[in-house]
């Protein structure tokens, strides 16, 4: 007897895949909430007319020339910081590397505005370094937008070269050197190849970052038009020119950028959050030979990272210290609850959208879909939460005066900034399942859901961690959404210290960015409790 | 149980597999042998549904179950290797199959403990798979393949990574669960020792059987 | 029959049973916790029952634009807190209706707007902040002469007029002394005296405080703030001859308003002494209307001139500001 064999393979399909529901919900928000505003936006920058607003010849080359050049040098400092502390902690053989590189992600979602205060409390003209030495210094121009945006960047070089080290299995290496080939040359013929995967992932995503993060740091540091990127003028043209054709071309060329970046670079994986256990066969080869080359190399990374990470936070902190008793209980305490139910939404959206999206590139046969499905959970990074209340507004108007005040329509804006490194992390987990296993448990009598929660998710688990835990920390330090849609009933840790700044109390805004490290340290530290229980090395 | 393939097309890419006729009794295991590219494996992977495009038709004790989805089929597989689920202790991967079919703890434990003693694993039950060698790997996968009750069975090269003396001793043991169990066994090799315990060998070449015989009379030199 | 029914029972309830609720669009500095505008909501409805529903934009301009594109379904009644320098934009997106004189009248004529729709309930005067101990007072002097004076090499902060408003009121300011032609020239004098150009207030007075400059654009109240609230008396602003430039902030009855009537109560209590008088320590600018001002508004230097700017010359110059002020700051300092 034919036991109901599924001779209508659609409709069996569709009650078989049907637990993927939820997060196809996930797209379809993405779809109203990303794509009809923001092509909204694109369709009005193409075929309504602009008054170019008559600047400077050569104004729009200069930014455009601008945003890129300093999102290249920004680019290769994080990497510097990131990258010298990845192979210092690994070759020690810490356990504490994937714990720093989420700690790293307080750095990553902290309010420009208050990082570049910090900057100056340190390296200001009348900062720490200056007072104490005597020694001026200058960092306006180039290297002061360079160091803020390797604070905001440099844990993402943290994951994906500590993950690249975690995982490799250094057979090859041995071999190589067995055979004579000296350390150099096997680290730039067989270790960087194996790297360059995630290498060249955080590359593309810091470099997108930096020329699409705030313009508040960009702005304060080059000072004035010579130090134009996108954001600003598309800001300007948004805010104060009207101009959303303008606006909406801006945004085309950003786009355009990351489209180009994304096709030839991103395609492919990123990086894993390390499933895989520090084996024997992953003992360190290009630890430090001797003391000195040791001291050297921790040296360079105090430096390196004590400039640019360590002081503005520790400047951060103290300052923040002395305002915590000033800070009005009630105030602070509902900040703290919204800030936190408000991350905790944003996850949850965030994450089963960012499963479906991968899920969906996964399931699909035909390549070009299956291209589309990687591609568009990018998007979002090369359109501003600006660009995108602009977009909102025209789709949506009657609905987004009836939203104001309500928490869903801010933390849908914030899921959708978190999606582009949440969608990477979980796609390439999800990638990394093997298909054996997938096969197996089917094959066992396993479903597609059952997979799914019995395998793949498990077997994911720390990745997950990892997403929760991005999508959280952006939603903390977001401030665009939170504005745009609440009627100053919401508040927010880091809507709160934008209020106090503006109005004039700069320590109190100092308290709730403390406050906010403090709530992301611990977020950073409760998706770590894993990796701690680990042994160092597992021994057979 | 037996296992019946009937003009079995399948197509990945520009590669094609064609198998006109295959039956494995139970109690039996027939041997598919060949290099490598010689298809070997799509077939396994084909039969567990996992190749889109593949027709024709394939038996088991009489229903055909082509059509059927993967977890529908009733086949228990053996991999090479990355068969135990990492995330998961031995005892639990073990139990996998029966998890799946909502069996509870309480009934499942003493059938499990009896396959793993039976087996030698049953000291190492609350061990993670990268806790285990890769001998008590591939028992606990044999042992997971056995306890599910199906009885078809195919193994995709399950001891290629083991050293010859494991290989040994577990092709033994492969050789007498299969009469107790009265299994139909399908099992994918290029090992030629592999082959001295089975009942029939079919070589493969390009998507073809192009021989099939009792394991003595293979000709080594035409084909190895 | 029954429409009519129901027709009735409909107006009848929202006579007699609907609370009376103002909705106001403004911005978030307005409408957050510890403003002046919550304050103002609870004690209206405390003392007059008067609801006001504030529903606040990251920008004003946002509020406009959302007013724009609601047109006639529109459920906001007031428009609050535009800066008078977006008033020909206001105007010309037509959302604002026509006040009745006695609330224009409120307000002397010198701070009335040059429009029948708005009216200001808040002004301040741009000026220089500085911090007399560690800086030293400079006085006798005007703006156009300090602005090019060497001694002031790399010591100001201002803000971006593309970004802030308080940028676009300086664009206003330099434009209301210098000639069009004389725009480019100003600036380039001013550019070798700037430290850096701040997005907005909160970096530009956050870096003064942190003394990266020694004078920071803000307002001639803002040392009122450090005597209120942190007992210092040391910041001072630079009180130039020529005078300061007033920015001017308006509030206006939405052109669709369903209760107009309501509105204009509700922009009357904002005019009203009561409120204007409890302005100034929330907003930390003067009220619009003249009422008794707190000490340290009081003891504040007065202001005596204001440069000022017609909507004309506003409208068809803005662009041209902009355009000049990019052209002198990307030259090489």
């Amino acid at each position: 007897m034919d036991q109901s064999a599924p001779r209508a393979p659609l409709i069996a399909s569709l009650v078989r895949y049907a637990f993927l529901a939820p997060f196809f919900l996930g797209l379809l928000l993405f779809a109203a909430f990303f794509l009809i505003p923001v092509g909204r936006i694109v369709a009005t920058g193409l075929f309504e007319d602009t008054l170019l607003p008559t600047v400077v010849e050569g104004y729009f080359t200069r930014i455009i020339l601008f945003t890129y050049t300093q999102a290249l040098l920004s680019t290769v400092l994080s990497f510097f910081v990131g990258a010298v502390g990845a192979y210092l902690f690994y070759e020690n053989r810490s356990r504490r590397l994937p714990v720093l590189a989420r700690a790293g992600l307080v750095c990553f979602s902290m309010p420009s505005l208050v990082v570049v205060l910090a900057i100056l409390a340190v390296w200001g003209r009348s900062g720490w370094w200056a007072e104490l030495t005597g020694v001026p210094v200058d960092i306006y121009g180039l290297p002061g937008i360079v160091l803020a945006n390797a604070f905001f960047n440099f844990p993402l070089f943290l994951l994906g070269i500590g993950a690249g080290l975690r995982g490799l299995d250094r057979q090859w290496e041995q071999t190589s050197l067995s055979f004579g080939a000296s350390r150099i040359r096997t680290f730039f013929t067989i270790t960087l190849r194996r790297l360059w995967p995630g290498l060249r992932g955080a590359m593309v995503l810091a470099f997108l970052y930096s020329s699409a993060t705030s313009f508040v740091v960009a702005l304060f540091f080059g000072g004035g038009p010579a130090a134009t990127t996108l954001e600003v003028a598309i800001y300007q043209a948004m805010k104060m020119d009207y101009d959303p054709a303008l606006a909406a071309r801006l945004a085309l060329v950003s786009l355009g950028v990351s489209l180009t970046l994304y096709l030839l670079f991103l395609r492919k994986e990123w990086f894993t959050v390390g499933e895989e256990v520090l084996s024997e066969k992953s003992l360190p080869l290009y630890a430090p030979r001797t003391n000195v080359a040791r001291l050297a190399w921790w040296l360079v990374f105090a430096v390196l990272f004590g400039a640019v990470v360590l002081l503005p936070l520790f400047a951060l902190v103290y300052e923040g210290a002395a305002a915590l008793p000033a800070l009005e209980g009630a105030l602070w305490s509902e900040a703290l609850h919204h800030s936190l139910v408000l991350a905790l939404m944003a996850s949850v959206l965030c994450v089963p959208t960012a499963l479906g999206f991968a899920y969906a590139e996964r399931l699909t046969r035909r390549k070009w879909l299956r291209g589309i499905f990687g591609f568009l959970p990018a998007l979002p990074l090369a359109a501003s939460t600006l660009l995108l209340s602009v977009g909102l507004l025209l789709s949506y108007p009657e609905w987004m005066a009836e939203a104001r005040g309500s928490l869903w329509p801010i933390a849908i804006v914030q899921a959708l900034g978190a999606l582009p490194l949440v969608h990477r992390t979980i796609r390439e987990a999800l990638f990394r399942v093997p298909q054996s296993h997938v096969r197996t448990a089917q094959s066992f009598g396993a479903m597609p859901f059952q997979v799914m929660t019995r395998v793949e998710l498990p077997a994911m688990s720390d990745s997950l961690a990892v997403a929760c835990l991005i999508a959280m920390a952006s939603s903390l330090g977001e401030v665009a959404a939170v504005l745009l849609f609440s009627p100053g009933e919401v508040s927010t840790l880091s809507v709160e210290l934008f209020r106090a700044v503006g109005r004039y109390r700069f320590q109190e805004g100092f308290g709730f960015a403390l406050i906010l490290i403090v709530v992301l340290a611990g977020l950073a530290l409760l998706s770590s409790v894993r990796s701690f229980g680990r042994k160092r090395v597992t021994q057979h | 149980m037996s296992l019946n393939i009937n003009s079995l097309d399948v197509k990945v890419g520009s590669f094609a597999l064609h198998i006109e006729e295959l039956h494995v009794g139970p109690g039996e295991i027939v041997g598919l042998l060949g290099k490598s590219g010689s298809g070997k494996s799509t077939l396994l992977t084909a039969l567990g549904g996992f190749i889109a495009n593949t027709k024709g038709e394939y038996r088991i004790d009489g229903e055909d179950r082509s059509a059927f989805f993967p977890e529908r089929r009733r086949l228990a597989y053996v991999f090479q290797k990355s068969s135990l689920f990492p995330h998961l202790t031995l005892e639990r991967n073990v139990a996998f199959p029966m998890e799946i079919a909502g069996i509870s703890r309480a009934k499942w434990r003493p059938r499990v403990r009896a396959w793993l003693d039976r087996l030698g694993l049953l000291g190492l039950a609350q061990r993670k798979p990268d806790a285990l060698s890769g001998g008590e790997a591939q028992r606990g996968a044999l042992a997971r393949a056995l306890v599910s009750g199906y009885k078809v069975v195919l193994l995709d090269e399950p001891f290629s990574a083991l050293d010859p003396k494991l290989r040994r001793d577990l092709r033994v043991v492969v050789r007498e669960l299969v009469h107790e169990e009265k299994l139909s066994v399908l099992w994918v090799t290029h090992d030629l020792e592999d082959a001295m315990v089975m009942d029939r060998v079919c070589i493969l070449e390009k998507g073809k059987i192009v021989w099939s015989g009792k394991p003595a009379e293979i000709p080594r030199e035409k084909y190895f | 029959m029954l429409h009519t029914l129901f027709l009735v029972l409909t107006v009848a309830v929202h006579a007699f049973a609907a609370p009376k609720v103002v909705t106001v669009y403004t911005y978030d500095s307005l409408a957050a916790k510890h403003s002046f505008g919550k304050y103002l909501a609870d004690e209206l409805e405390k003392t007059t029952g008067l609801k006001t529903k504030l529903v606040s934009f990251s920008t004003i301009a946002e509020a406009m634009q959302q007013l724009k594109v609601e047109g006639k379904k529109t459920k906001a009644d007031v428009l609050w807190g535009f800066d008078g320098l977006l008033l020909p934009r206001v105007e010309s997106l037509d959302v604002l209706a026509p006040l009745e004189a006695k609330l224009l009248e409120r307000v002397p004529a010198s701070l009335r707007f040059d429009s029948k729709s708005a009216v200001p309930f808040d002004y301040g005067y741009l000026a220089f902040v500085y911090d007399s101990r560690r800086t030293s007072a400079v006085t006798g002097k005007k703006f156009i002469d300090w602005a090019k004076d060497p001694a002031n090499k790399r010591k100001v902060i201002i803000q971006d007029p593309r970004t802030s408003s308080l940028g676009q009121s300086l664009l206003g300011w330099v434009g209301a002394l210098v000639s069009k032609k004389g725009y480019l020239e100003f600036w380039k004098g001013f550019a070798p005296m700037l430290v850096t150009v701040a997005p907005g207030w909160s970096s530009a007075y956050g870096a003064f405080l942190k003394k990266e400059c020694d004078y920071v654009l803000s307002y001639t109240t803002s040392p009122a703030y450090h005597v209120v609230e942190e007992k210092i008396d040391a910041f001072k602003t630079i009180e130039f001859t020529d005078g300061h430039f007033r920015q001017t902030e308006g509030v206006g009855i939405v052109r669709h308003s369903a209760q107009p009537a309501l509105a204009a109560q509700w922009v009357e209590a904002l005019l009203s002494d009561k409120f204007q008088a409890a302005l100034p320590t929330r907003q930390w600018m003067y009220p619009a209307v003249p009422v008794k001002l707190p000490a340290a508004f009081e003891k504040l230097p007065k202001v005596k001139e204001t440069p000022t700017l017609d909507k004309a010359s506003l409208e068809e110059n803005r662009n041209y500001w902009t355009s000049q002020w990019t052209k002198a700051l990307l030259a090489p300092r």
